[in-house]
């Protein structure tokens, strides 16, 4: 990720509003948490961006912070880079202390579009997989136009993105000095890949956002590039198509999810017609939700064998399940670590 | 909002959002303050003890 100021810089600005928040923030910055990925993080600005003025200045002043970066969301003012920080925890941390800093929400705000970023890029299949647990897991489930989705290299000559919900990186600079737990439960102290990115143009997010793509982009990069995580991440997939399969939703994943190089003419319209019944799917379970909840108990039992929220609470279910399982398993990790 | 319908069916309003429902309910945040304030200690001759 690309932004022309130091960390130290931006910690030291916010600790002006934020003292308390930024102290802590400063203290875990690069800290692992659970093996999980580091976290980078863009803010497209929609409107105007005056909230974002002294801030900018304070880093350097646009030409030097905002003009170095070519890439941004099509309809935005500015698109301000964050520094990656080591974990969902740090990077939640790091928005808190910039709503204090401008003195206005940036999560659920629908002038601002998070995009969130984890190092390594994902197979096709695996991008889907992502795309799909990030939207079926949010806490808002979001409709889509392809304006939501356009950026400035939909059509770049050298690194053209489509329009898309996961891109890949533009082969930028790249920051992999964070914490990677081998295959063996080793940690080493840099990332095994020296470039690339998957990221997500989640809209208006929230926290559960940040913490769902960070569980989820761990488990799929762990699974494609031997990671501690690896064995749960196949286990995840397997699941995860299964879910999909049962509701008939499995062709979802065979449309190209993120631009490869030899994508084809319509690949964007392919891509955003399976987006459109995914959303119209979740809608649809959204209203069967709250339909069923209208019903006695025991009507709707006898006509469903699946979970009652159907698709939503599956995936919920899952996201909850190897959270948890990740957490138990890294404290014997670090247990482990700690003996002698 | 966008309304959505098919010719002989009543219109549908289809909101740009809705909250997912599988997922519970969290305390909403409270609007994030400017600023926090920074305690400064009292200079010690201005400490009066009774």
């Amino acid at each position: 990720v690309s932004y022309a100021y130091r960390s130290q810089d931006l910690l030291s600005l916010l600790q002006t509003k934020a003292p308390v928040t930024a102290a802590t923030l400063a203290a875990n910055f690069r800290r692992n948490e659970c093996g999980l990925l580091s976290v980078g993080l863009k803010i497209h600005c929609l409107d105007n961006g005056e909230k974002f003025k002294d801030l900018i200045e304070g880093l350097g002043g646009p030409s030097r912070i905002l003009e170095v970066n070519y890439f941004k969301d099509a309809r935005a003012s500015l698109c301000l880079v964050l520094p990656p920080v080591g974990s969902a925890t740090s990077a939640i941390l790091l928005i808190h202390c910039i709503e204090q800093y401008i003195g206005s929400p940036v999560f659920a705000n629908g002038q601002i579009q998070l995009q969130l970023c984890s190092p390594g890029r994902l197979s096709p299949r695996a991008s889907a997989l992502l795309g799909i647990a990030f939207y079926l897991g949010s806490d808002t489930l979001r409709r889509y136009t392809q304006a939501d989705l356009r950026t400035t290299f939909e059509s770049s000559f050298n690194h053209p993105r489509g329009v898309r919900l996961v891109l890949y990186d533009a082969e930028g600079d790249f920051d992999r000095n964070f914490t990677w737990w081998n295959y063996c439960g080793g940690h080493e102290p840099e990332l095994p890949f020296a470039n690339g990115r998957t990221d997500l143009l989640i809209g208006p997010g929230s926290r559960l956002d940040i913490e769902n793509i960070n569980l989820v982009a761990t488990l799929l990069v762990h699974s494609e590039y031997d990671g501690y995580w690896s064995g749960l991440g196949q286990e995840f997939r397997a699941e995860m198509e299964m879910i999909l399969r049962n509701h008939i939703l499995a062709g979802l994943l065979d449309v190209p999810w993120v631009r490869q190089s030899w994508a084809q003419f319509g690949d964007d319209d392919r891509f955003f017609a399976a987006l459109q019944e995914l959303v119209a799917y979740a809608y649809g379970e959204s209203t069967r939700v709250k339909q069923r909840r209208l019903l006695p108990f025991g009507m709707w039992r006898n006509g469903h064998a699946r979970s009652p929220n159907g698709i939503l609470e599956e995936v919920h279910k899952l996201l909850v399940k190897y959270r948890k399982a990740i957490e138990r398993q890294s404290r014997l990790v670090t247990h482990a670590g700690e003996s002698p | 909002m966008m309304r959505a319908h098919q010719p002989g069916s009543k219109p549908i309003d289809v909101p740009e959002t809705i909250p997912n429902p599988a997922v519970p309910r969290t305390v909403p945040n409270p609007e994030p303050r400017p600023s926090e304030p920074i305690k400064v200690p009292a200079p010690q001759h201005l400490l009066c003890f009774l």
